[in-house]
């Protein structure tokens, strides 16, 4: 749990406080092209003689709310698909299962590739898509997990003392979704990363000058050899991002799984 | 001879340190069965694990010996045990449904025993297992070694498990509470065939069990226990007839007797009810209901007065939860006319007016599992108060703290959540969510079949009050015809989908007329009737 919180803390404070600490701004020419590290530079610079480290500093922002956007949206909607589904045992349960496996057909980054070709390179179309990409799979699951529960005598009670079908959905079953819902969320969170922050490596999320991870290290990949910082840096960022949710998801997860359990005693 | 000597064995809880067995002392002879009878969670199951050399996660055997045919087990390492354990000491759970692997062949999983403790030539494994098949009455033939443990009844998968228990030929069997989830007439035949087997093969058990009558049908002798210590010790009968500790009297007197309705019932609640005949509330005329092709109520006719506790008995798969179901609405209703309070009642929950859903309601037979278990049980009884009487979250809660106050709870269950309490506790508390709704009839289904003894009798007395003081109709359904003696006013039989005995209790039970009735109260184990 404390690594988790630490490396997700430390991720989002360099994303939201990184700008304020910056020793140059992300476009300023500092020193030539490709620098290795110096008191000038801290972390060398890039193909453009720009600080790597100022560059680190301002460009966490974009992937961090757009993969908290798309990740919040889709398992928002995945989450409501899933219960509706789930608990409805009905033609509805098909038609909406249908239409997932149709998202389903397509992997994620081709999907979003397609969109930004079709529509240009905007931020929230980006989130859109990956957000629409991540429905069903956050679906599949809840709806799997909730014909489990719903097969349970305490919703057919909620039922028979007059629970309304929205009480059911939101007060009776999601409160034992909660477990697995996290671990999935945690998951997506780390695709949303990884497609967002691969798609402006691709050139389709934020656009040159502004900095941002992905498109950093897509910039400073021919001086890999030369300055391997220009890459390193934002890489391990990312990384960090992305094993700090896993951690926190998981640490989540655990935690409220002890307040009370799906099991049945039987 | 003592093939079982247990001395001074203490269990401890390691995290807490609490003893969960304390100084116990027994021997078993050969062929001998001992019962060990106490309410859940005094160690029953931790004493019998104890001579496996196992004990639960987080336990461990802090003192004493076990011995086994003179070796002492609690000395041997992991691997000897492991060897120890299914050849010399084996074991029955008490849900064969669960503990036979659902995905392995019924013949594969009876010679697995023999094969992982290598015993006999493989190609005479098929014809040992057999035997061992025969010897519980089971089929021996290809087609039945080739099914799936679901294609059997519940009965056949614990005589699958007592063949599994004693084809290695051990000198001692564990058996925990191997009938609890079997009805009466499948019971009847799995203790003959236990009984049987243990005198036949000259294997001693150790048999647990909260039920008495049980007691009275297959052991030798008994010892009870409590919190983690074993109070009396005895032959059955002097036991079961003159017991000597308080803790063993207060068992027996709160286990329900099949002959117990002479005294308490009969005809001083029949004429009463006579006058009230137009009175009744929930009645059922020509009910059917078919499950596809698979047709499982077959025109039933029921009329249930206020007040009246109405006894639905019959095996598993007679039908009865079906019906009890289908008048609630759920599984999507049944045929024929179901009239409540007079008016014609829609077969399916949701076509029903909420002042028919609130006043006619339904207590689950597992109280864990019909509570949600993510929210505390002040939250799951204040529900009905929010959606039927419009309260307020508030109000809600205060209204629901005094009825469990009411159902005599302790004030710390309002905030606990529903694994944190006990099953007692948590069925209160589901009558209570159904008395939330202010019910005219309530059907309860086998609630009390999870419980303790005693606490099924505080169950059963809360309801009778309930009754009483309220003029709620019960619906009562149970496998258990015993306690039918000691609650009901009138009571009908079903088999095969079919009511096929049906009048007040003391006419039923005291004059059975149909064959049914009258092999379901003879199979009945009971203590007073105590027979070898």
């Amino acid at each position: 749990m404390a690594v988790g919180t630490a490396m997700v803390a430390l991720v989002i404070g360099v994303a939201v406080l990184g700008p304020m600490l910056a020793p140059h701004t992300p476009t300023q020419f500092v020193q030539r092209p490709y620098a290795l590290p110096s008191a000038k530079a801290l972390l060398g610079t890039d193909g453009l003689g720009r600080d790597v480290l100022s560059r680190v500093l301002n460009g966490g922002f974009s992937v961090l709310w757009m993969s908290l956007a798309a990740t919040a949206i889709g398992a928002a909607l995945g989450t409501t698909i899933g219960l509706v589904a789930g608990y409805s045992r009905s033609i509805i349960d098909d038609v909406l299962m249908w239409l997932t496996d149709v998202v389903l057909a397509f992997p994620q980054v081709v999907l979003v590739l397609l969109f930004v070709s079709m529509l240009g390179p905007q931020l929230w179309l980006i989130v859109l898509v990956v957000s629409i990409s991540h429905a069903p799979r956050v679906a599949r699951m809840v709806r799997g997990v909730t014909i489990e529960i719903v097969n349970q005598p305490f919703i057919e009670a909620a039922e028979t003392i007059g629970v309304p079908t929205r009480d059911i959905l939101l007060r009776e079953l999601l409160p034992n979704l909660v477990t697995p819902l996290m671990v999935e969320i945690g998951l997506r969170m780390t695709w949303s990363i990884g497609i967002v922050a691969g798609i402006s490596f691709l050139g389709f999320g934020i656009q040159p000058p502004a900095s941002d991870w992905g498109l950093m290290i897509s910039e400073n990949r021919d001086g890999l050899i030369l300055q391997p910082f220009g890459v390193l840096a934002p890489l391990a960022m990312i990384a960090v991002f992305t094993i700090g949710t896993n951690l926190l998801a998981e640490a989540i997860s655990r935690s409220a799984s002890n307040i009370g359990d799906v099991s049945p005693n039987t | 001879m003592n093939v079982v000597e247990v001395d001074r064995l203490n269990v401890e809880v390691s995290r807490t340190r609490a003893r969960v067995a304390r100084d116990v002392c027994f021997e078993i002879e050969a062929g001998k069965i001992l019962a060990l009878v106490g309410e859940s969670g005094s160690g029953k199951t931790t004493v019998a694990m104890a001579l496996l050399g196992h004990t639960r996660r987080g336990a461990t055997i802090t003192g004493g010996t076990v011995r086994l045919a003179g070796a002492d087990i609690l000395s041997l390492d992991r691997d000897s045990l492991r060897a120890m354990r299914g050849r010399d000491v084996s074991y029955i759970p008490q849900n064969p449904g669960i503990a036979l692997n659902p995905s392995q062949r019924v013949g594969r999983q009876v010679a697995e025993v023999l094969e992982t403790h290598g015993i006999g030539l493989p190609e005479k494994r098929r014809e040992r297992v057999a035997a061992a098949l025969q010897d519980v009455a089971l089929p021996s033939d290809d087609a039945f070694l080739n099914r799936y443990p679901h294609e059997l009844s519940g009965g056949q998968q614990q005589r699958l498990m007592i063949a599994m228990a004693f084809i290695a030929k051990p000198r001692a069997i564990v058996l925990d509470e191997p009938t609890t989830g079997l009805d009466i007439l499948t019971q009847a035949h799995v203790l003959s065939t236990i009984r049987d087997m243990c005198r036949r093969h000259k294997v001693c058990a150790l048999y647990i069990t909260h039920d008495l009558a049980v007691v009275a049908e297959i052991a030798d002798s008994v010892m009870v226990m409590l919190k983690g210590e074993i109070v009396e010790v005895g032959d059955k009968d002097q036991v079961l007839h003159r017991p000597a500790h308080r803790y063993t009297r207060s068992l027996l007197a709160a286990a329900p007797d099949i002959t117990a309705f002479k005294a308490s019932k009969g005809s001083a609640r029949a004429e009463p009810l006579a006058d009230k005949a137009k009175l009744a509330v929930l009645s059922g005329k020509n009910l059917s209901k078919s499950f596809g092709r698979l047709q499982v109520l077959h025109g039933l006719n029921f009329e249930l007065r206020s007040g009246e506790v109405l006894a639905l008995v019959g095996q598993s798969g007679s039908g009865k939860t079906t019906l009890g179901r289908s008048l609630m609405g759920l599984s999507g209703g049944c045929s024929g006319e179901i009239r409540f309070k007079g008016d014609l009642l829609p077969a399916a929950l949701f076509d029903r007016s909420n002042d028919q859903r609130r006043t006619l309601q339904y207590i689950y037979q597992n109280p864990h599992a019909s509570m949600n278990p993510r929210r505390t049980i002040a939250e799951n009884v204040s529900s009905p108060f929010q959606h039927f009487f419009g309260m307020s979250r508030r109000d809600a809660h205060r209204r629901s703290v005094d009825l469990l106050a009411e159902l005599s709870l302790p004030k710390s269950i309002a905030d606990a959540f529903p694994r944190e309490i006990s099953g007692g506790e948590c069925q209160r508390a589901s009558i209570a969510r159904a008395l939330a709704c202010s019910p005219d009839v309530i059907i309860c289904d086998e609630i009390t079949s999870a419980l303790d003894v005693s606490v099924q009798a505080s169950i059963i007395k809360l309801l009778q009050d309930l009754s009483r003081e309220r003029g709620l109709a019960l619906l009562f359904i149970t496998h258990n015809i015993a306690l039918v003696a000691s609650i009901a006013d009138s009571v009908a039989v079903m088999q095969g989908g079919t009511i096929v005995d049906y009048g007040p209790t003391a006419r039923v039970l005291g004059e059975p007329r149909h064959p049914y009735t009258i092999e379901l109260i003879e199979k009945t184990p009971s203590v007073s009737l105590s027979r070898r």
